[in-house]
């Protein structure tokens, strides 16, 4: 998440010529801060994609400020790891806050800021999701609101950059008005006169108030887009709709991707790598350098084959579909349909959210289980995500792998992870302590994603791809040619044999995959497209990936967010379980093939 | 005649009696006196959704169970 500048550091609090952006979740906030800043950060369509804060800068009539990117808020009283950084940035004395109301659902947002305004900070309003509120069929009187609540207002629609300009004049207009007088509290660690000095149903009863005087409900039919997100909603067909849009989701994935394999990257690799072929046997080079470089497992041969060609086309399609899929808002109503699955697992129908998160990729979605509110959710979605859920890499190259095979084993292969997922949420949450807090969660309107917004996002997600995977994914390559070309695998292979070849039943020579999938977890497949497995090793081999160590980058997130003894737990238990279960499957269908 | 959210009748317009102290409940605008409609509820132990001014919201089973409502004439 490097390029995300996502902070930390404590220090951020003391920096000076703060501007916060605060609102309830799911507002568009982090759709301002992109927009002011320059920096690009991920929004979606449901309450909690951004989890911690961010920071940029922001011009504002010639002198610069920083903006922060506070995550969303229901009330400013903590009741979530997320929501206490949005308290300790309104006690960190900020120069102004731009709060982003939801039009959509104004009564919400005018019980937060009134509890904002109370802190004695300037305060702009922006009046975001107008567009929405309009397609419902709502008139809001802006100059009432702005008279009622004491501050300037100005109607936006983020996505579309719709009331940008205005919002830095605003702003500019009220630091203006700070510099003639001194700031009111120049610490606020040592007063207790702002924040929390009414109870919350105070702040409700006068929100509902101004919320009955500004909005004018002029009723609207329903539109296609509104009806078709509460029959999303509903038991039947919401369950129905749900499961099409899952096969249909993955039916592009699995198929266009395919598609953009074999029409598109695999022609262009080959390419590629016959034109190496040719510039190297130009050279008069020794035999084991001409190896390492385009060999079999040479490095000008298997970047391309399995990075390009292998990974990329399914990243490119699961990055397509995903953000639909987030902005849209149809992953919530899921989250709310299948809740009761997932209560029996041991978790709600939330954390759904952050284990889809994980078919991309496990960092984001390790961060992402900030929002859950107890520490054993946090640590129960973190074990599915690391043992059972394959991120896309991974499933790019198991799809590569077993379905030129059989569309059967690729089925077989996702079934015994669907069967480890259920068992390990079931195991983690007998065994951690504390508890699981039932679901509480607001569903938010359908939209339909803007189409610039939403190719950027895709952008964004593949170039971030690009730049996190490659290092690590070229590391993999490098250490796997000089492996395979030298002759080295062979005394590794030697070492690994009993396991490799005794327990696992697999060719010596699929150490490789064990050494490589530390480090990434597509690593672990690559090297078996070579090796000509039969339909029982392809199983065994594909299971044993599919459970093994999630990843050095993972391992980072998890020493991070944890403590190292969760990320070594998580490693050791990957690790053991893939073997054992890859060895057990192994021999137990071995069996059953000798009886019959 | 009270009821718990989670048995509730779908469809209709009830008042709010007593929510159990959690304060993402407070938070989110349940408390006691709204008037909230009960649109969904999900079997085999799932949540129930109502909607709540221009908000829709979910509430898990054991949670909904706890909350005591009173129907409203519409």
């Amino acid at each position: 998440m490097s390029c995300h500048e996502l902070l930390e550091d404590k220090k951020i609090l003391k920096i000076d010529n703060k501007i916060l952006i605060m609102g309830p979740p799911n507002v568009g906030k982090s759709v301002f801060f992109s927009g002011f800043t320059n920096i690009h950060v991920m929004s979606s369509n449901y309450a909690g994609t951004t989890v911690s804060y961010m920071k940029g800068d922001y011009t504002v009539d010639g002198g610069r400020y920083s903006l922060i990117d506070v995550p969303g808020t229901y009330s400013l009283s903590a009741t979530s790891e997320a929501e206490a950084v949005a308290v300790q940035f309104m006690n960190s004395n900020p120069l102004a806050v731009l709060f982003v109301f939801n039009a959509a659902d104004l009564e919400g947002s005018i019980k937060l800021a009134l509890e904002v305004l109370d802190y004695g900070i300037p305060v702009v309003g922006a009046l975001n999701l107008s567009d929405v509120a309009q397609r419902q069929g709502k008139q809001i009187n802006v100059s009432l609101l702005e008279k009622e609540l004491g501050m300037p207002i100005v109607t936006t629609v983020a996505v579309k950059r719709i009331g940008f300009s205005e919002i830095t004049k605003e702003l500019g207009e009220e630091i203006k008005k700070i510099g003639d007088k001194q700031t009111a509290c120049p610490d606020c660690s040592k007063c207790s006169g702002c924040g929390n000095s009414k109870k919350i149903l105070d702040y409700w009863e006068r929100a509902k108030e101004i919320n009955a005087r500004v909005v004018k409900d002029i009723n609207k039919k329903p539109s296609k887009l509104d009806k078709f997100g509460d029959a999303l909603l509903k038991p039947w067909p919401g369950i129905l709709l749900a499961i099409l849009i899952i096969l249909v989701s993955l039916g592009i994935v699995v198929g266009a991707g395919k598609a953009l394999r074999a029409v598109i990257l695999l022609p262009f690799v080959n390419f590629i790598v016959e034109m190496f072929e040719k510039l190297f046997s130009n050279f008069n080079m020794p035999e084991i350098l001409h190896n390492v470089l385009i060999g079999n497992y040479g490095i000008f041969r298997i970047s391309f084959e399995w990075i390009l060609a292998l990974v990329m086309p399914y990243v490119i399609l699961f990055q397509l579909v995903f953000s639909f899929l987030e902005d849209s808002g149809i992953l919530p109503r899921m989250a709310v349909l299948f809740d009761n699955i997932m209560r029996k697992l041991g978790v709600q129908g939330g954390s759904l959210i952050n284990i889809m998160l994980g078919f991309g990729c496990a960092v984001p979605a390790i961060i992402g289980t900030r929002t859950a509110t107890t520490r054993k959710e946090r640590l129960i979605v973190t074990s599915i995500v690391c043992f059972s859920v394959p991120c896309i890499s991974q499933t790019g190259a198991l799809i590569s792998l077993l379905s030129d095979f059989s569309f059967f084993m690729l089925l077989a292969v996702f079934a015994t992870g669907a069967a480890v997922f259920v068992l390990v949420s079931i195991i983690t949450s007998k065994i951690l302590k504390g508890k699981v807090d039932p679901l509480v969660i607001e569903i938010p309107n359908l939209l339909m994603p803007d189409r610039r917004t939403y190719f950027k996002k895709f952008f964004v997600r593949v170039k971030q791809f690009l730049m996190e995977a490659e290092g690590p994914m070229l590391i993999a390559v490098f250490l796997a040619a000089l492996l395979a070309e030298t002759g080295l695998l062979d005394n590794a292979s030697e070492v690994l044999k009993p396991v490799v070849s005794g327990w696992l039943g697999l060719p010596p020579e699929a150490a490789l995959s064990l050494i490589l999938g530390i480090i990434r977890r597509e690593m672990s497949v690559a090297p078996l497209l070579e090796m000509n497995l039969s339909a029982l090793q392809m199983y065994v081999g594909a299971v044993v990936s599919l459970l093994y160590i999630p990843c050095l980058s993972v391992f980072g997130i998890l020493a991070k967010e944890f403590r190292t003894r969760v990320a070594v737990a998580i490693v050791v238990g990957t690790t053991v379980s893939a073997i054992l279960l890859g060895g057990i499957l192994n021999h137990v269908i071995l069996f059953i093939q000798s009886i019959f | 005649m009270e009821k718990t959210l989670y048995s509730a009748e779908n469809g209709k317009i009830y008042k709010v009696l007593r929510v159990p102290k959690i304060e993402l409940l407070s938070s989110i605008g349940i408390f006691k006196n709204v008037t909230i409609k009960k649109e969904n509820s999900y079997r085999l132990g799932g949540p129930v959704s109502i909607s709540l001014n221009t908000r829709k919201i979910a509430i898990g089973k054991e949670i909904a169970s706890k909350i005591l409502v009173e129907e409203v004439e519409a």
